[in-house]
């Protein structure tokens, strides 16, 4: 422990040193963010981002969002419920969810339930299919998640107001502000999401019981240029959500889940001729309470901290550019279930990246030193090539790794120190093919990923469920992801399509693992014209299996799910958009969970007003 | 005797009644169904559902799925079924996650009604003189709430819950007196009496740590625990004999007891000591090499001089019966539903 305060604090003398020896003004972008890396450190690989005003026009949580631009597939115990996302076949706990260039998934269960992040406080999403461990350490195996604010200093001042309804009194209002001068940027956001989320299920003659949620999110952003090359930043979120858990059963107990977590984020970055140096301190701290059964309280509970020192270079020479990252991260855990322990971890990143005439290349390197568990030497090379101005060529080889969690090391009565990272060995390729303007692009990918020592919770002798580095699990697959941009006249068409062909095999039974689908296709198209706009979704699952043999009987069907929209941007009311959907259109039963169903036709109106 | 024999006694003696009333009717010298002879599995399922009952014919022809499901439209029987109890031609399937008791016909499993409301995490139940009593856990978390439900079998209402302030795990009956196991998962080491005639624990017996079998035989209790078996006489209360394990050998579980021989297993393995065995034996009667890590004897039953194992795999995927004779020698396999934990002999 104490060597590696020691490690660490070298790691940064060692880097500061190299910073001050340099000395130039460098100017700034007008709009910036403080995950610099993901787009400077993608070689071989792509990232889709999602626009703020995508976000705007969904409905609320990571998961409705995702499940319509990406190629995740998500199992949801319900609607509003715990939601898990599967990347490329991987499991909820290898998709890493970054925020502002920090993981954020729970020290307890690895995860983060995509149900619970309202993204609308956010100004970009950001999906990279692929290993980021290198950059993202733990957690980045099937890909990760970029939940992003950005902050201008373009002295104007904004607002915007957005308000929803819809059936099972679903209720959503956001309001965000953001103001700036030269000197100073300010951006907030608070957002609210509520549901009495009792639907029917469909082709049943019961009803969703126990459902009900209520989020609150608040996010606060503050920049303050000190002068040219001195910029200090703060990034806040405080999140709160009393979830109650749907029943399986009528009599089932009723359950209860509050959890409140708040993320800070303060960083300091200076820029010297050509050496960009970032210092960043942040201090996460999770808190969850749950009740088994509401009718008798007895809330267990837990909370977890996180101390986070990272400081990095980052110099281009040349056609170079290279970063080097310390990290020193202190974490702890205490709580009802949770023996209180804490771990620490330093890391040492060199990420370096080389442009010449056509082809981009890029190699990197991690390598953490934890003091409960072994780390492996992380690496990650990419290349990309433009072949003619149409066509771009990428490859990426990396390995990877998640950590045990505190719920896998510590849980009272079952919690092992002695396991071991999951580790995984990936390589893959793509092939973007665009036209000169950028208004119609097909990307292919393909990918094979190897993964080594998944950890899976099974009872033990005596009925106790405990962790084990039990399984060895085989990816791969093929990503496609079609987009067009048509104008004719004043008709404006927007096509999307993602396919996406997932194996995921458990190599030592061969079998695909349960909920992943071999196929998921999606589509949306918007057309627009002046003040008008509609859009149509639709999007199609392929059965998965609920056993781990792959037994032909016990399966969730396949489904294709309809949703369409139409808005309208009143001009004599400060351009007040006015939108109304219908998801579910065919009303089709259908489960990313056994026993969970999803909600059937339902509708929602919303109003949404920049001042 | 074996309670299908008691059942056919219990109908021919109603058949002989209501042919002196009603000559017409041929009574049935077999019960009607088509779950009367053979083996049922309860498979309870996983953390969403999946529970099921299979059916094996006693002549191992073939195993029938989700019996309950198939006789009943629609119906379920809830989360993670844990238990089944008899009373007559009435099964009772407790389910431990959905507070819910399912009461079908035992041998055509159409479901007569349901006991829904007094149970909070019911795990095993034995019927005395037309009362049902069932033991629940409540809150894992504590033992302070646990308690013993007194159903009344015709109303369907709990009509009292007794709290014993001990885990309360199995029930058993011997002599008009209700014995609770004060021990579950691996903790706990004590019986407790219970007096149906006044719904109380009037005493409780402590025996050694990892407490995890209880049985009846001959009027006797049987318990299995960390340090090997003890016979207790139900009226005085006490330890009157006890069979130790030997020192050197790991705990044992799931102790049986069939025409006279105690079976009890470890590992994938089932070892046999006579009744009147000073100490118990490490001899193995079969080790069915089980490929599951803790999935070996999530079930285990003895009937008709055959034993009956349940696999639960990976808890992931349907598990396996296997069924053994008496001596060892494998005789079938069958695949049942996801997690079998017990058998029950019709």
């Amino acid at each position: 422990m104490k060597q590696l305060v020691i490690l660490g604090v070298l790691a940064c003398l060692w880097v500061s040193l190299g910073f001050a020896q340099s000395d130039s003004i460098q100017t700034l972008d007008e709009v910036f963010i403080v995950d610099r890396q993901l787009h400077r450190f993608s070689t071989g690989q792509l990232v889709q981002t999602i626009s703020s005003s995508t976000l705007q026009e969904s409905s609320g949580t990571l998961s409705d969002i995702l499940q319509q631009h990406s190629p995740l597939f998500f199992k949801q115990n319900g609607y509003g419920m715990v939601s898990s996302p599967a990347f490329r076949g991987t499991t909820a706990q290898q998709t890493s969810v970054v925020w502002n260039g920090f993981t954020i998934n729970s020290q307890f269960n690895g995860q983060t339930d995509f149900n619970t992040l309202l993204v609308d406080g956010f100004d970009e999403v950001s999906v990279r299919a692929g290993g980021g461990s290198v950059m993202y350490g733990t957690g980045a195996v099937g890909g990760s998640i970029h939940l992003t604010n950005q902050l201008q200093f373009d002295s104007e001042a904004k607002l915007t107001l957005s308000a929803r309804a819809g059936s099972f009194s679903t209720y959503q209002n956001v309001v965000k502000a953001s103001v700036s001068n030269q000197h100073w940027s300010l951006s907030m956001a608070l957002s609210r999401l509520s549901s009495d989320n009792d639907y029917d299920w469909p082709g049943t003659s019961r009803q969703n019981l126990n459902g009900n949620f209520e989020h609150y999110n608040v996010n606060l952003s503050l920049s303050r240029q000190l002068n040219s090359s001195n910029r200090i930043t703060y990034h806040g979120m405080y999140y709160n959500g009393d979830r109650n858990f749907s029943l399986l059963f009528p009599t089932d107990a009723p359950s209860n889940y509050l959890n409140k977590d708040q993320r800070h984020l303060l960083e300091w970055e200076s820029e010297l001729s050509g050496v960009t140096s970032v210092l960043k301190l942040a201090y996460f701290n999770e808190y969850f309470d749950y009740t088994a059964d509401t009718r008798t309280p007895r809330p267990r509970g837990a909370t977890a901290e996180t101390m986070l020192a990272r400081y990095s270079l980052s110099y281009a020479y040349k056609a170079f550019d290279f970063t080097l990252m310390s990290e020193y991260n202190y974490s702890s855990a205490r709580g009802d279930n949770v023996l209180s322990e804490s771990r620490t971890i330093a890391s040492f990143a060199l990420l370096a990246k080389y442009h010449w005439n056509k082809l981009t290349s890029e190699v990197s390197f991690r390598q953490e030193y934890a003091d409960v568990y072994d780390s492996p030497f992380l690496f990650s090379g990419g290349l990309n090539y433009q072949v003619s101005e149409r066509v771009v060529t990428k490859a990426n080889i990396s390995k990877n790794f998640r950590i045990p969690t505190f719920n896998d090391m510590y849980w009272e009565g079952s919690g092992r120190t002695d396991l071991l990272p999951e580790t995984s060995n990936q390589v893959e390729a793509s092939l973007v093919f665009s036209d000169l303007e950028s208004k119609h692009q097909l990307s292919l990918t393909g990918y094979y990923n190897d993964i080594s020592n998944l950890i899976r919770w099974i009872p033990n002798s005596t009925n106790v469920w405990q962790p084990e580095n039990v399984d060895e699990v085989e990816t791969y697959g093929l990503e496609a992801n079609f987009k067009n941009w048509f104008e004719l006249g004043r008709h404006i068409f927007n096509l999307n399509s993602i396919y996406a062909y997932t194996i995921s095999e458990n190599k030592q039974t061969g079998f695909q693992l349960t909920y992943v689908p071999k196929h998921k296709f999606n589509n949306s198209l918007t057309y627009k014209i002046g003040r008008f706009s509609v859009e149509v979704q639709n999007l199609y699952n392929a059965e998965v299996f609920k056993r781990s043999n792959n037994s032909a009987g016990d399966v969730l069907e396949e489904y294709w799910l309809w949703n369409a929209g139409i808005s309208y941007k009143f001009r004599q009311l400060q351009n007040l958009k006015l939108s109304f959907q219908v998801r579910n259109i065919g009303n089709i039963a259908y489960q990313t969970v056994e026993n969970r169903p999803l909600p059937g036709r339902h509708f929602f109106i919303q109003t949404l007003i920049n001042f | 005797m074996h309670t299908y024999s008691k059942i056919i006694a219990f109908l021919c003696l109603t058949s002989i009644l209501t042919s002196c009333i009603n000559d017409d009717s041929a009574a049935p010298l077999f019960p009607e169904g088509d779950f009367y002879d053979g083996i049922l599995v309860l498979n309870e399922g996983g953390f969403s559902g999946g529970a099921s009952i299979s059916f094996i014919p006693n002549d191992l022809t073939e195993v029938k799925s989700s019996i309950f499901e198939d006789a009943n439209a629609g119906e379920q029987i809830g989360v993670f079924p844990q238990s089944i109890f008899f009373e007559g031609d009435r099964a009772y399937i407790i389910s431990n996650q959905s507070n819910l008791i399912s009461i079908v016909n035992r041998f055509t499993f159409e479901l007569i009604d349901v006991i829904d409301s007094g149970l909070n995490k019911p795990r095993y139940g034995v019927v005395l003189n037309g009362k049902a009593y069932v033991t629940n856990q409540a809150d894992f978390a504590t033992v302070e709430d646990d308690y013993v439900a007194v159903i009344d079998l015709e109303t369907l209402e709990v009509e009292e819950t007794v709290n014993t302030g001990l885990v309360s795990e199995h029930i058993v009956e011997v002599g008009g007196m209700l014995f609770v196991q004060n021990a579950a998962f691996d903790e706990g080491n004590q019986i407790s009496k219970f007096d149906p005639s006044t719904n109380s624990v009037t005493e409780t017996l402590e025996v050694d740590v990892k407490l995890n079998s209880l049985q009846t035989y001959n009027n006797k209790l049987y318990t299995l625990d960390s340090v090997g078996v003890k016979v207790i006489d139900p009226t005085s209360f006490t330890v009157e004999t006890q069979i130790d394990k030997p020192a050197s050998a790991d705990g044992f579980s799931n102790l049986r007891i069939y025409n006279d021989v105690m079976y009890y297993t470890q590992g994938a393995s089932v070892f046999s000591s006579p009744l009147f065995a000073t100490e118990l034996s490490e001899d193995v009667v079969f080790d069915y090499g089980s490929d599951s890590a803790f999935g070996s004897f999530y079930g285990f039953g003895i009937h008709n001089d055959q034993i009956f194992v349940a696999d639960a795999g990976d808890f992931a995927s349907d598990g396996t019966v296997f069924i053994y004779s008496l001596s060892g020698e494998e005789i079938a396999d069958f695949e049942v539903g996801l997690s079998p934990n017990g058998f029950y002999f019709q």
